[in-house]
């Protein structure tokens, strides 16, 4: 599209990351005109979330080597512009985000399902390591991509592969049958919605399933009952259900089914991003799950955590005796300021040893160390409480763990506040970017861009994702740090339950490292990929290559992955692809440490970084805005469609009464969030779990007009405004079905 | 207190000026702007209107000017229950523009979303660069209703709105007495038959 940008802002926002994209929405929310800037076709940056295609496009464009060679050679001098004026000098902006390193892809089952099964699982390592060749890494990668299309293309439509089992073959004629997507979705839907109904009592089930077996392994007396059930138990997954044998063609024609993320991250239940959701309506625009389960290495088993008040008094997995003392340690760290006495001394002094003080078990201390702080192992007893205190804190608001997880992948949740921004008038650009900074030699201030289409366009504020920052203002040898990330795709569960999970688990540090590895499990009722196929994510903090940080995790959690059959006694899940790389990481560094000669009218933001949760980008956000809006409220509640003024002359005044702002937040908070939660506790979290219907069907008195006329102006009280929200959201409820 | 049986997201997409907030606002407020102004701070627009007895609350979304430059945000696609496709009969351009929002819609709206082509501004007679048949069969190639109109002359636009409203309603009646037990949240089952709506006014009436 030729459309030519308005050549004047008062901010440009160049990226749309997380941080810059909370950023452009509160300038948006103050009045600032904003234009949003992406050089990516895709939105969120180092945060996205891509369907199978799309990851593969963005695994091509890491390791072209035409854009790596374009990288190194960037930027080393001031460049000539033919827009500039007089005074102004020249500054290039990177085309490319060079965040992304050690990427390696592997894949571990067939192209096609056509072969016997002998030949059935071959490893092939497609993309070297980066250090044995940049450029024939590429290549591989790409030819790799192309000889998968091209088997696509072959295969061509309901072909059915010579060595289906019969059930499969069974499938695909009848998916051939039906005439488009849509019937064979509904048809796939119908026992799972069954299934979500019965979560609930699954779950208790499940829990003390795990609960039992865990007596068995440790070290407490096991009565035979148990064991029994031990058995069963035991024989029961394979016999229930056969992991599907998947080919790549499978994953190729699924390419749409997937939602595959660069940074998976949760929310706290009580974090910094889910309050700013709230507060500022953004909520609205997003839909979440809980995370189901938390998990914990121990000994060797997958076990469930015991995080709530409840899972600790009816877990079967601790004695009576450590039931006691989880309850009350817990209990102390959820308001550990008020008791400093019980930690006096010991604030900087190891946690793991503050723990074995405190005379926990060793199953407690692991309990609490790993899966309920995930802990580094050199963290301190400060440092420790504190991870204990937040994740204790947002147990609970929304389900039986401190976490949700956004549905369709965390890449939605930076878009959510863009659409807010642009709702309050922010311009949209994907696929364009600065092309050049152009600086007042004088005042070093930045005046504004030149756009990739040669467009100038002028600013008072420039933001941007660290990626951005011209080169000349970097400086060598920077002390960032690096996010290892394993992307798997699986045959099943890492723990077979009945319902499909969001599992989280932290496996701690391997012998001779400081850092846990952190897995995300999600499956298909995440949206995260076809079912009966599910996606491993692993996290840690990066001390070399992805791939050699978490291989020894991987190991662990997956059948080998030498590329030996699949081993069918094992109930372990077979990967059937994967990819690592290692994500830049700026989030500890001060910009001073990073930049040099930055105009002091940039401001730059930071990508994702290795933790858990969003505090970092909200906060950075959040002092950012600060600095650039003084005395500004930061994204202050957006007006309800509902509460709305209409005036009849020259078309309409849009929203800005007070009172409905003022209304909106006073009974935002719970009102909005209840009725979610209510869901969520429901575990039938679902595909329109919204938010913004529940919040649409708040205070409105609308009749058939659906508008408040004039009747606006008098909002609906806040206890009003929570009755209805109450009752919007059964009727929400059944109009979603 | 607010009493309503459904409650449906639609949700417009389709090129820059070819008049979705027209539309909207001529259906939900019985304007029609002359200088069409940003819609600074609106996100959506309700109305409340009657389907069979039933009370049915929609809830419709504009694309808050992100169309004008290609970048939608995915979520905006997400849970709509229903899309409505615009393009503008007097601009060719923005009729061969279709193809790449189908590829939008593939990609991020819910596979059951009910999708409607709308071809406005008939009214402008002289200026007509796409004819009726042309968009006919472009909807009827891609499963889709199709429907011309005039915002400005409120021509079909009621029949629109109402028409998506019915079948929604409809889609969602029978899912009640599928499944009399649980309500589940899930995105809305709006099944099979979804693909051949037949529409009551179709094109010629323009």
């Amino acid at each position: 599209m030729a459309d030519e940008l308005p050549s004047e802002f008062d901010a440009i926002v160049l990226g749309t990351g997380m941080a810059e994209s909370i950023l452009a929405a509160a300038l948006a929310r103050c009045g600032q005109k904003v234009l949003h800037l992406d050089r990516n076709d895709y939105y969120s940056g180092g945060w996205a979330t891509f369907n199978w295609d799309g990851l593969q496009r963005w695994i091509t464009r890491q390791t072209h080597p035409a854009v790596q060679a374009m990288n190194e050679a960037e930027g080393t001098k001031p460049v000539e512009c033919s827009k500039l004026e007089e005074g102004e000098s020249a500054l290039s902006v990177p085309q490319q985000a060079n965040t992304i390193s050690n990427l390696e892809m592997f894949t571990y089952v067939r192209e096609k399902a056509e072969e016997p099964p002998p030949e059935e699982k071959e490893a092939q390592e497609v993309v070297t390591d980066k250090e044995e060749g940049q450029t024939s890494g590429a290549e591989e990668i790409q030819q790799q991509i192309h000889t998968t299309e091209d088997s696509e293309q072959a295969t061509g439509l309901g072909e059915s592969p010579a060595d289906a089992t019969p059930e499969e073959l069974a499938k695909e004629t009848e998916s051939d049958d039906k005439s488009d997507d849509r019937c064979d979705e509904k048809k796939e839907d119908s026992p799972e919605e069954k299934k979500q109904q019965e979560k609930q009592d699954g779950l208790e089930e499940e829990k003390q399933d795990s609960q039992e077996k865990g007596t068995l392994e440790s070290p407490a007396p096991a009565s035979s009952v148990v064991q029994q059930e031990k058995v069963q138990e035991k024989s029961e997954p394979p016999k229930k259900m056969e992991p599907k044998k998947w080919s790549m063609d499978d994953i190729h024609k699924e390419w749409r089914r997937f939602n595959i993320d660069l940074s998976p991250k949760m929310l706290f239940g009580r974090g910094s991003l889910v309050e700013l959701l709230i507060t500022s309506n953004i909520s609205r625009y997003c839909e979440f799950k809980a995370v189901s389960r938390i998990l914990t290495l121990l000994n060797g088993q997958l076990e469930q955590v015991p995080c709530s008040r409840a899972d600790v008094f009816s877990s079967k997995f601790v004695t009576v005796l450590e039931k006691r003392m989880l309850m009350k340690f817990l209990t102390f760290c959820v308001e550990y300021e008020q008791h400093p006495e019980e930690y006096q001394g010991w604030e900087e002094k190891p946690f793991s040893e503050y723990l074995q003080s405190r005379q926990l078990t060793p199953n407690l201390q692991h309990f609490i160390f790993h899966a309920i702080a995930m802990a580094t192992r050199d963290a301190t007893t400060l440092e420790g409480l504190k991870s204990t205190q937040r994740f204790l804190r947002s147990l609970g608001r929304y389900g039986n763990t401190p976490f949700l997880w956004p549905l369709y992948g965390p890449g939605e949740l930076p878009q959510c506040f863009c659409r807010m921004c642009a709702v309050f008038a922010g311009i949209y650009c994907l696929r364009r970017a600065a092309r050049e900074l152009i600086i007042d030699k004088d005042s070093n201030k930045c005046k504004g861009i030149v756009c990739t289409e040669g467009q100038r366009i002028s600013c008072r504020w420039m933001v941007m994702q660290g990626s951005y920052v011209p080169h000349m203002c970097r400086k060598p040898d920077p002390p960032v740090g690096s996010v290892s990330r394993g992307i798997f795709f699986t045959d099943r569960s890492l723990k077979a339950s009945e319902n499909e999970q969001i599992t989280l688990l932290s496996i701690p540090p391997v012998e001779g490292s400081n850092f846990p590895v952190r897995a995300v499990e999600l499956g298909n009722g995440a949206s995260a990929c076809p079912k009966g196929m599910f996606v491993v994510h692993l996290t840690s903090q990066g001390t070399g290559s992805a791939k050699a940080d978490l291989q020894p995790a991987a190991e662990k959690l997956f059948q080998p992955l030498d590329g030996e059959d699949a081993d069918t006694e094992s109930d372990r899940p077979k990967v059937l692809w994967c990819v690592y790389f290692n994500q830049l990481d700026t989030t500890d560094c001060d910009p001073s440490s990073l930049y040099t000669g930055l105009p002091e009218n940039i401001v730059v933001t930071s990508g994702p970084g290795v933790d858990l949760g969003y505090e970092q980008a909200v906060q950075q956000a959040r002092s950012l805005f600060e600095q650039m809006c003084p005395g500004e409220e930061f994204l202050p509640a957006a007006p309800n469609p509902e509460d709305i003024i209409y005036e009849d002359d020259d078309g309409y005044k849009s929203g800005e009464a007070p009172s409905s702002s003022d209304n909106s937040e006073e009974n935002g908070n719970d009102s909005e969030w209840k009725p979610d939660q209510e869901k969520l506790d429901e575990g039938v979290a679902g595909a329109s779990n919204e938010v913004s219907q529940d919040a649409a069907g708040e205070g409105a008195q609308g009749g058939d007009e659906g508008l408040p006329q004039g009747g606006g102006e008098e909002v609906p009280q806040g206890g009003e405004g929570t009755g209805d929200a109450e009752a919007a959201a059964k009727d929400t409820q059944e109009a979603e079905m | 207190m607010e009493d309503y049986k459904f409650l449906f997201k639609i949700v417009l997409i389709g090129n820059a000026g070819v008049g979705k907030t027209c539309l909207v606002r001529r259906f939900t407020q019985g304007l029609f702007p002359p200088g069409q102004g940003a819609t600074i701070g609106v996100d959506f627009m309700i109305k409340t209107v009657d389907v069979d007895g039933d009370k049915v609350k929609l809830q419709i979304w504009d694309t808050a000017g992100q169309e004008r430059f290609r970048s939608i945000t995915q979520s905006y696609y997400r849970s709509a229950h229903a899309l409505i496709l615009v393009y503008d009969v007097t601009s060719r351009e923005s009729f061969d523009c279709l193809p790449e929002w189908l590829k939008e819609i593939e990609q991020y709206a819910n596979q059951q979303v009910i999708t409607v082509l709308v071809g406005n501004k008939i009214d402008l007679t002289s200026q007509r660069e796409v004819p009726p048949e042309t968009g006919l069969q472009f909807a009827q190639a891609n499963n889709m209703a199709f429907l011309e109109a005039s915002a400005k002359e409120a021509e079909n636009v009621e029949t629109v709105f109402m028409d998506l409203a019915r079948e929604l309603t409809k889609n969602a009646r029978k899912y009640l007495l599928r499944n009399t037990e649980t309500v589940d949240p899930n995105i809305t089952e709006i099944t099979g038959e979804t693909t051949n709506i037949s529409y009551g006014g179709c094109c010629g009436s323009g």
